[in-house]
C-alpha cells in the first residue's frame, strides 16, 4: 500500500478529500461543529449500547420472575435498606453532576478545575462503593444473603453487577484525572475525556431504573 | 420547554439547575413510595419520575440535547421504551406470566 502524499494527507484533515466521492460512499464530514457532535466517540456509543442492552435484558429476566412469583416480590422489597439505596441515588446523580462539570470546566479552557471536579466524582464513586459495602453487610446481619429466595438472587446479582461497572468507571475516571492533572485535555482535545464522562453518566442511568424497580416499586 | 427556561442562564448554572431538580425529583419519589398511595397511580408516577430523571442525564447532564441524530434518539428511545415496560409489567402481571409459562 503507498503511502498518502502530503497533499492526500492535508486534503484529509481539511475535509476536502470528501468531495468527488460517489453517492452513498461518502464519508461523514469532519466540518461539524464541536458543540453538535455527541460526547466522546462511536467506540463508546457502541460499548454503552451494549451495556444498556445488557442490563435491560436484566430487567426483562427480573420482570418475567416478579410475575411468577407475586406475592414474594410484593414483600421481598420492604426488607431492603431503602435509606442506602436512595442514598446511593443521590450520590451518583451528584457524581454525574460532578463529570459534566468536569467536562464543562475543559471545554471553557479551566484545566485546573477541571481536575477539582474529576476528584470529586472519584470522591462520589468511593462514597457509592462504601454505601453498598455498608447495605451489605446491613442484610448480612439481617440475614439476608444471595440464596435467600429468588428475589435476592436477582437483587444481588443487579447490585453486584452494577458495583463492578461502577468500579471500571472508577478505573477510567482515575485514568483520565492523571492525563488531566498532566494537561493533555484542553478545548481542542477532550475526546477522552467525554468518553469516560460518557460511561459513567451510563452507569449513572442504569442505577437511575435499578433503584426504583429493587427498593421502590412493590 | 426546558431549554427555554434555562436558555438565559450559563452552560454551569443550567447543570447545577438540573442537579437539583434530580436531586428533589429522586427525594420526592422515594417519599411518595412510602406512603400508602393507591398502587396503580404510584406505579405510575414512579414510572413517569425516573424517564424524566433518564431524559435529563441524557439531554443535559451528557450533553446530547445540542445533538441531532441517531445517539441522542437511541438514548432518549431507552428511557421511553424502559419505564413503559417495567409500569405494563408491574400493573399486569398475569398477561406477563400468561405469556412466559411454557
Amino acid at each position: 500500500m503507498s503511502a498518502l502524499t502530503q497533499s492526500q494527507s492535508q486534503s484529509i484533515i481539511d475535509g476536502s478529500a470528501t468531495q468527488g466521492w460517489p453517492a452513498g460512499a461518502r464519508p461523514v464530514s469532519p466540518a461539524v461543529p464541536k458543540e453538535k457532535r455527541a460526547p466522546g466517540n462511536i467506540a463508546i456509543w457502541i460499548l454503552i449500547y451494549a451495556e444498556l442492552t445488557e442490563f435491560a435484558l436484566f430487567f426483562i429476566v427480573f420482570l418475567v420472575a416478579r410475575s411468577h412469583n407475586q406475592e414474594l416480590f410484593a414483600v421481598a422489597p420492604e426488607r431492603l435498606n431503602t435509606l442506602a439505596g436512595a442514598l446511593n441515588t443521590l450520590v451518583l446523580i451528584s457524581s454525574s453532576y460532578f463529570v459534566a462539570r468536569a467536562v464543562s470546566s475543559i471545554n471553557s479552557g479551566q484545566q485546573k478545575r477541571a481536575v477539582k471536579w474529576l476528584w470529586a466524582t472519584l470522591g462520589a464513586g468511593a462514597s457509592y462503593c462504601l454505601i453498598k459495602g455498608w447495605e451489605y453487610y446491613w442484610n448480612h446481619s439481617h440475614g439476608i444473603d444471595s440464596k435467600t429466595d429468588i428475589f435476592f438472587s436477582l437483587y444481588y446479582y443487579l447490585t453486584f453487577n452494577h458495583l463492578l461497572h461502577v468500579l471500571v468507571g472508577m478505573c477510567t475516571i482515575l485514568f483520565v484525572t492523571i492525563r488531566a492533572q498532566m494537561n493533555i485535555y484542553n478545548q481542542e482535545n477532550s475526546e477522552g475525556l467525554e468518553c469516560a464522562a460518557s460511561y459513567w453518566h451510563m452507569i449513572d442511568l442504569v442505577w437511575i431504573i435499578i433503584f426504583p424497580l429493587l427498593y421502590v416499586l412493590r | 420547554m426546558l431549554s427555554g427556561l434555562l436558555g438565559r442562564y450559563s452552560p454551569d448554572r443550567q447543570l447545577t439547575f438540573v442537579w437539583v431538580l434530580l436531586l428533589a425529583l429522586t427525594l420526592v419519589s422515594t417519599l411518595v413510595a412510602e406512603q400508602n398511595v393507591s398502587s396503580a397511580i404510584m406505579v405510575i408516577f414512579i414510572c413517569f419520575s425516573f424517564a424524566i430523571k433518564g431524559a435529563l442525564v441524557t439531554e443535559r447532564l451528557m450533553g446530547l440535547w445540542r445533538t441531532a441524530g441517531a445517539v441522542r434518539w437511541l438514548m432518549l428511545s431507552y428511557f421511553m421504551v424502559l419505564p413503559l415496560l417495567i409500569g405494563l409489567a408491574i400493573l399486569f402481571p398475569g398477561l406477563v406470566e400468561r405469556l412466559t409459562t411454557l
